[in-house]
């Protein structure tokens, strides 16, 4: 899940809060039509209900908890997915001579640390973090680049940067046979410390 | 706010994880006969016998009130970007090390310290304030010193710069 998407779910769970809050309020005070503040909060009946259901009361409630816990594990694992898309799965490249076909597995992990090491021999990067996303054979691409801010000076700037990381993905796309969709990049620039600010 | 807006949505996911198991778990045990993880007989009795009226009921909804208004809250106030993008296509920066490095461009003018940049705006819409310890007469030299650094960034143009010089303590 991207930030924005954080953010609306959120205040969703925000909204929520209030409207539960805003009903217990008047239903605590007698203003909410159809309760009774002298009522208890829980049914007492509903131990006698819940035995006079069996099997299927106890079905209800493992069902309900086992719900809620996959709910649990899908946001834990969007929660992994920064760019609010999947990673690539494991590239697979099927050859194309009849006999012996072969069958040649790229884990996409390996994609991801060979361009993450490609990146990171430029002189003019301090490190970088990859992550492809989509389809594996026309990934996106979205690089995070530590840029070394004292060298941008003598180097000509992110411009003359952008043509070497240009150069790196054209390198990628050639020893991986994948083609690069969309491209997204993020540079940091890293000061080279020691300078008068604050 | 983007990192604990992350970081709280796991726990809450960890929480459904843990909390979903322990429902499922105590489903199980309660239709075996055995006892349970939590005291489930007591609970049943506290939450049969409040009242909807009573007064911890209440201080819990306004409790849930409270934390849901602080939540909407700190989601719909206008959040500082983190990246601003830049005239290459695709590319962006991150806010807080442009800011630090046109700061340090400017640090680099003659007799010009305690600089601090200070970068706003959406997009390729930068505002930009710099405020630094400086003589009237170093602007010129600054000015020059931050175009330079907005050029080596890609910076799109940035329209009328605030550059406040504050006149140096001489120790």
């Amino acid at each position: 899940m991207t930030n924005a998407a954080n953010r609306v779910l959120w205040t969703i769970i925000g909204l929520g809060l209030v409207a539960a809050g805003v009903l217990g309020v008047l239903a605590s005070q007698d203003r909410l039509a159809g309760t009774d503040p002298g009522s208890p909060l829980l049914w007492p009946e509903l131990l006698t209900w819940w035995r006079g259901h069996q099997p299927w009361g106890t079905i209800i409630v493992i069902g309900a908890g086992l719900i809620i816990a996959v709910l649990g594990v899908a946001l834990l694992r969007a929660q992994m997915h920064r760019h609010g898309a999947t990673p690539i799965p494991d590239l697979k490249i099927v050859g194309s001579d009849p006999e012996p076909r072969g069958r040649t597995t790229v884990r996409a992990t390996a994609l991801v640390r060979g361009l993450e090491r490609d990146l990171a021999r430029s002189a003019r990067v301090v490190g970088a973090t990859v992550a492809l996303t989509g389809a594996s054979q026309h990934p996106d691409v979205w690089i995070r680049l530590g840029v070394r801010g004292g060298d941008l000076a003598d180097t000509g700037g992110l411009a003359t940067l952008r043509d070497e990381i240009v150069r790196i993905l054209d390198r990628f796309e050639v020893t991986s046979g994948v083609r690069v969709g969309r491209l997204e990049v993020t540079a940091r620039v890293v000061s080279s410390g020691g300078s008068r600010v604050q | 706010m983007r990192v604990l807006n992350r970081l709280t949505l796991v726990l809450l996911a960890i929480a459904l994880l843990a909390g979903g198991l322990l429902v499922a778990v105590e489903g199980a045990l309660a239709a075996a006969g055995r006892p349970g993880l939590v005291p489930r007989e007591s609970w049943y009795r506290t939450l049969t016998t409040t009242e909807v009226g009573d007064r911890w009921p209440l201080g819990v909804a306004l409790g849930l009130g409270v934390l849901g208004l602080l939540i909407v809250g700190a989601q719909v106030r206008p959040w500082i970007p983190d990246r601003l993008a830049i005239m290459i296509d695709g590319w962006q920066v991150q806010r807080r090390s442009a800011e630090r490095h046109l700061a340090d461009a400017i640090a680099q003018v003659t007799a010009v310290t305690n600089v601090r940049a200070t970068l706003r705006g959406r997009g390729r819409r930068w505002r930009l304030r710099i405020r630094a310890a400086a003589d009237a007469d170093s602007r010129p030299a600054v000015a020059e010193a931050l175009d330079r650094a907005l050029l080596r960034l890609s910076a799109p143009i940035v329209r009328r710069p605030r550059i406040r010089l504050v006149r140096r303590r001489v120790t």
